[in-house]
């Protein structure tokens, strides 16, 4: 286990326990929101957000015929970070700081507390855009969608020590960008 | 200072053996340095943890070719633009067209009584509703 806290949510992972594929329906179901999350986070537009998770599970629904049982998570998100980087050489543009970040999937009413938590979010989205690719990459995949570095190591192809590296400067950059704050 | 500071954030992770981890908690409490910046750093770990996970729009679910997506999506403000295009058109001819137009017309279906056997052409005519005169 960590240390201290992990706002990281635990995802129920697709039932392979029969040894069966699982179906897309089921993939799309559990992992649609982490996808599009993980998509935005690291582009910070909707709709390319949008664009990619659609092509990423395109992508899962091509390669689930294929697919050998026994380690979904890391299958299914080295499709998504391929994708991701597909799209980068394909576009070779920085991504545009939103104005608005995104529609929360627990939406609650909100007062000041809210607003506040809203602007943070916002200036977090930010700061992860102005991080370097890799960095940004790194940074998503541990802290937003949850891998261990061992499963970043796999799903990215670079090595241990360099995913490590990697989230660690990453951090430095977004504490300095958002100095200040206290959490 | 501790020689590699990626430590820190390994250590913050869980991603330590149980004696790198013992060494790093040594020197966090004895290093006021090393400390901040793995306070620093619990707080930047912290925040994009925090992030909301976001509600996927439904199109995502549905698995065509992404570039007709994009397609459609960038061709999106050509909507209202036909719309308007089609209302001008209709307007100008409501009134530039002669008063004939302007009564009620039913369409009658003629059989096109050229060409070979079984060949079904079907001429649509326009007419007045009154009828066509004897």
């Amino acid at each position: 286990m960590s240390v201290g806290d992990s706002m990281v949510d635990e995802q129920s992972a697709v039932d392979e326990s029969d040894g069966g594929i699982p179906s897309w329906e089921d993939v799309a179901r559990t992992y649609g929101a982490k996808i599009y999350s993980f998509a935005y986070r690291l582009t910070g537009n909707p709709d390319d957000a949008a664009d990619l998770s659609q092509e990423v599970l395109l992508r899962v629904r091509k390669g689930l015929s294929s697919y050998r049982p026994g380690a979904f998570e890391g299958w299914l998100w080295r499709i998504t970070r391929n994708a991701f980087i597909d799209d980068v050489r394909r576009k070779k543009r920085r991504p545009v700081v939103p104005l608005f970040d995104g529609t929360p999937l627990d939406a609650t009413p909100a007062p000041d507390a809210v607003i506040a938590q809203e602007r943070l979010d916002a200036d977090v989205q930010a700061a992860l855009l102005e991080l370097p690719i890799d960095f940004r990459e790194a940074v998503v995949l541990c802290d937003v969608v949850g891998l261990s570095y061992d499963e970043i190591a796999s799903t990215t192809g670079v090595a241990l020590g360099t995913v490590r590296s990697r989230i660690h400067r990453g951090r430095m950059l977004l504490r300095d960008a958002l100095e200040g704050y206290e959490r | 200072m501790i020689d590699d500071p990626s430590l820190l954030s390994a250590h913050l992770d869980g991603e330590l053996t149980d004696s790198e981890a013992a060494v790093i908690e040594v020197h966090l409490a004895s290093c006021p340095n090393c400390r901040r910046e793995f306070d620093e750093l619990r707080v930047a770990r912290s925040v994009v943890r925090g992030l909301p996970l976001l509600n996927p729009p439904s199109e995502i679910f549905q698995p065509v070719a992404p570039a007709t997506v994009s397609e459609s999506r960038r061709h999106r403000w050509l909507m209202p633009v036909a719309a308007a295009t089609v209302a001008v058109v209709v307007a100008v001819g409501v009134v530039a067209a002669p008063p004939t137009t302007e009564v009620p017309i039913r369409a009658v279906a003629a059989q096109h009584a050229a060409g070979s056997a079984g060949q079904q052409d079907v001429l649509l005519i326009a007419v007045p509703s009154e009828g066509i005169a004897p």
